[in-house]
C-alpha cells in the first residue's frame, strides 16, 4: 500500500461520492432524524417552572434557599417590583404564579427567630403556589438554622426501574438519542455509503481503470479512510446542532472510530458481494436493520437471552462506551469488553476482505 | 516491423484456466518495440483474458511472461507505470469532467497535470474539457478513454477494441493515432473484431480460437497462406464475373476469355484477413 497512490483516490471518492444520491441520503437522513430527536426530546429543561414576583425591602437570601429547596426539577422564574401593589396586580393578572413580599431587616429576624412577616399573595386555586409555599416551610427552617422535625423515609412499593431504564432517565431521551442516531450514522455511511461508492466502481468498471495504476488494497483502503472522514464530518455536525458534548471525548471518539473502522470493513465486503450500487441499495434495509436496531434498544428491558446476545454485538457494546463517553460515567461496566468485542468483528471484517482482494487477484 | 530480439511483450505457455475451461490454453508470441501487434478471434476466443494477463489484473494458471522486461505477475507493481489500456468498456466516472478524469489519473501515476491539457487538445476535446463525462458523446467518451491510456506515456500500449461502436469519422482518427504512437516508439497490442483496421494497423497479427493461437504472422503473409487469390473480369457484353486464381478451371476460363478477346477489364484481389478468418475459424466473425 502506498498513501501517495491512494490519497488522489481518497481525493476523488471525498468530492465525487457526494455527488451521489445513495450517498447524500445515507448521510443526510440520520443527520436529519438526529436534529429533529434533539428538538423533540429536550430534555435537559426542568420540568416546572413557576413565576414569582416579589418585592423585597432590603437583601435577603430566601429566593436562593427557596431554588434550592426547590430541586432541579423546579425552575423559579423570580420578577423584582418596587412596592406591595405591583406584586398583587402581577398576580392578580396572572403574570405570576404567586407573590412574596419581604419585610426590611427579614433574614436577620428569621435568624433570631423573631417570627417576621412574611406575606404570600396567591390566587385561590394554584397548584403552582400549593408547591411553593409548601416548600418555603422547610426554606424558612433552613434560613432559621432550624433541623427539620423528622426525617422522612420514602418506601417505593413499584417494582424499581431497571438499570436500563435508569440510563435513559439520568442520561436524558436528547442525549440518548443522539448516540442512537451516531451509530446509525456510521452504520448508514459504512454500510451503504461506503459499499455504494466500491460497487459503483465494480459496476462501471471504473475499478479495472483504477488498478491499472494501483493495487486492490490502494483502492479499499483509500474507500475506507472515506468512509471514515464522511462518519468524523457528520458525528461532529450531529454533535454540533443538538449541542450535545462529550464529557469523556477520548472514551466517545475511540468507541466512535473502532465500530466505524468494523463497519466499513464489512460495507466494503458488501460492495464486493452485490453485482451493483442499486442492488445494494434495494436491499441495504435488510442489512441494516440489524446493526442499527441495537443502538435503539439499548436503553430498554430486555430478556437475559437477548442481552447476552446484544454483548456480542459491536453496535450493542459502541453504545454503551458512547454512552460512557457522553455522560462521562460508568453507566457500563467492562469498558475493555467493550472494545475487544469491537476489534474483533473488525478484524474478521478486514480478515474476510482480504481473503476476497486475494481471490479477486487470482 | 517484426519482432526483434528484445521484446517488449514476451508470452510464453500462457494459460488461464476457469475450472475446466481453458481460457487462454498455452499460447506463445512476442511483441517487439514499436510494433502493433493484433489479436483476433471470436467473443470468448481468449483475447481479453490475454489482455488482463498481461495487465496484471489477473494471475495466469501456467506460463510465464513479460511486459518491459518485468514478469507480470512477480514485477506487476514495476509494470503498471509503464503500461496502459484503451478499456472495452466505456468505464469513465461520469460525474467527473474531461479535465478532473485526466487530473485524477495524473495523480494516479503521478504525472504532470499539465499533460492533461495537452491530452485534451490531442483528442479534440479541449472545448469539451469541462463539462461532466455523462453529457458527451459515445465518440467522446471514446477519445477520452484514449487520453487517460495516454496520460503515463505508456511503453507499451494495449487496445481492446479501440474502435467498437465509433463513426467513421472518429475511427480514422482514432486509427492515426496510433499510428502515430507506433511511429514514435509505443509499443501496442491491440483486439479488435473489425479485420480491415487489423490490416491497417497491425505489424502482425494472431488469430485466437479457443484459447490457442491457431496463426500468426504478417498480415500480408497470412493473406497470401490462406486467402483466396481472385479476380474480377467485366467482358464485352458487360457480365462480371469472379474467377480463382488457383482453380485450373477458372484460370482456362479466364485464359479462353483473353484469347477472344472478350475482357474489357480485369481486377486481380488478394486474399483478405477476413477470408483468413474464415480459413482457420470456419466461420466469419
Amino acid at each position: 500500500m502506498r498513501f501517495n497512490l491512494m490519497l488522489p483516490i481518497f481525493r476523488k471518492d471525498l468530492r465525487d461520492a457526494i455527488r451521489d444520491a445513495r450517498v447524500l441520503v445515507a448521510v443526510i437522513v440520520p443527520l436529519g432524524l438526529g436534529i429533529l430527536y434533539g428538538q423533540i426530546f429536550s430534555d435537559e429543561a426542568p420540568t416546572l417552572e413557576v413565576d414569582i414576583a416579589y418585592t423585597a425591602a432590603g437583601q435577603t437570601q430566601l429566593l436562593d434557599t427557596l431554588q434550592t429547596a426547590a430541586g432541579p426539577a423546579v425552575k423559579l422564574n423570580f420578577s423584582a417590583y418596587d412596592d406591595e401593589a405591583a406584586v398583587r396586580e402581577h398576580v392578580a393578572d396572572e403574570d405570576a404564579d404567586l407573590g412574596l413580599v419581604i419585610p426590611a431587616g427579614f433574614d436577620e429576624a428569621v435568624a433570631e427567630g423573631s417570627s417576621p412577616p412574611l406575606t404570600v399573595i396567591r390566587a385561590q386555586t394554584s397548584s403552582d403556589a400549593d408547591l411553593i409555599t409548601a416548600i418555603l416551610d422547610g426554606a424558612l427552617r433552613t434560613m432559621a438554622g432550624q433541623q427539620p422535625p423528622a426525617t422522612i423515609q420514602q418506601e417505593i412499593i413499584d417494582e424499581p426501574p431497571s438499570a436500563a431504564q435508569a440510563i435513559v432517565e439520568e442520561l436524558g431521551l436528547r442525549r440518548y438519542f443522539v448516540v442512537a442516531v451516531a451509530v446509525m450514522l456510521v452504520a448508514m455511511i459504512g454500510m451503504l455509503a461506503v459499499p455504494v461508492i466500491l460497487a459503483e466502481e465494480a459496476e462501471k468498471k471504473t475499478l479495472d481503470a483504477l488498478v491499472m495504476a494501483v493495487s486492490y488494497s490502494d483502492v479499499i483502503v483509500a474507500k475506507a479512510l472515506v468512509g471514515l472522514v464522511y462518519v468524523v464530518i457528520s458525528v461532529g455536525l450531529l454533535l454540533g446542532l443538538t449541542g450535545v458534548a462529550p464529557e469523556q471525548p477520548a472514551l466517545f471518539i475511540g468507541a466512535l472510530l473502532t465500530l466505524s473502522l468494523a463497519l466499513i470493513g464489512f460495507g466494503l465486503l458488501l460492495g464486493g458481494v452485490f453485482k451493483n450500487a442499486n442492488q445494494l441499495n434495494t436491499w441495504s434495509g435488510f442489512i441494516l436493520l440489524p446493526v442499527i436496531a441495537p443502538a435503539f434498544i439499548a436503553g430498554l428491558p430486555m430478556p437475559d437471552v437477548v442481552e447476552l446476545l446484544l454483548k456480542l454485538l459491536p453496535t450493542s457494546q459502541a453504545v454503551q462506551l458512547m454512552i460512557n463517553g457522553l455522560s462521562g460515567r460508568a453507566y457500563y461496566s467492562d469498558t475493555w469488553l467493550g472494545f475487544v468485542v469491537i476489534l474483533a468483528w473488525t478484524a474478521l471484517a478486514y480478515l474476510l476482505l482480504l481473503r476476497t482482494l486475494q481471490r479477486r487477484e487470482a | 516491423m517484426t519482432a526483434s530480439a528484445t521484446p517488449m511483450v514476451a508470452v510464453e505457455q500462457l494459460a488461464k484456466h476457469y475450472g475446466s475451461v481453458r481460457a487462454v490454453d498455452g499460447i506463445s508470441f512476442s511483441v517487439a518495440a514499436g510494433e502493433v501487434f493484433g489479436l483476433l478471434g471470436h467473443n470468448g476466443a481468449g483475447k481479453t483474458t490475454t489482455i488482463r494477463m498481461l495487465t496484471g489484473r489477473t494471475r495466469p494458471t501456467a506460463g510465464q511472461a513479460t511486459v518491459a522486461g518485468y514478469d507480470i505477475v512477480s514485477e506487476r507493481d514495476k509494470i503498471k507505470p509503464l503500461i496502459n489500456l484503451v478499456f472495452e468498456d466505456q468505464n469513465l466516472y461520469e460525474r467527473l469532467s474531461g479535465r478532473e478524469t485526466l487530473h485524477f489519473f495524473a495523480d494516479l501515476y503521478q504525472a504532470p497535470r499539465s499533460r492533461a491539457d495537452d491530452l485534451l487538445e490531442l483528442v479534440g476535446l479541449t472545448e469539451a474539457a469541462d463539462r461532466k463525462v455523462k453529457t458527451y458523446s459515445t465518440g467522446m467518451k471514446q477519445r477520452l478513454l484514449v487520453a487517460r491510456a495516454l496520460i503515463n506515456e505508456p511503453r507499451v500500449l494495449f487496445l481492446d477494441e479501440p474502435t467498437r461502436g465509433l463513426d467513421p469519422s472518429s475511427a480514422r482518427d482514432l486509427r492515426d493515432l496510433v499510428k502515430n504512437l507506433s511511429a514514435q516508439g509505443t509499443t501496442i497490442v491491440l483486439t479488435t473484431h473489425y479485420m480491415e483496421e487489423a490490416d491497417e494497423l497491425c505489424d502482425r497479427v494472431a488469430f485466437l480460437s479457443q484459447g490457442k493461437i491457431v496463426a500468426l504472422d504478417t498480415p500480408r503473409e497470412l493473406k497470401l497462406r490462406y486467402g483466396q487469390r481472385s479476380a474480377t473480369v467485366l467482358l464485352d457484353d458487360r457480365s462480371e464475373h469472379t474467377v480463382r486464381l488457383d482453380d485450373p478451371a477458372d484460370a482456362d476460363r479466364l485464359a479462353a476469355w483473353m484469347r477472344d478477346g472478350r475482357v474489357l477489364t480485369i481486377h486481380s484481389q488478394e486474399g483478405t484477413l477476413e477470408d483468413v478468418f474464415i480459413a482457420l475459424a470456419g466461420r466469419p466473425l
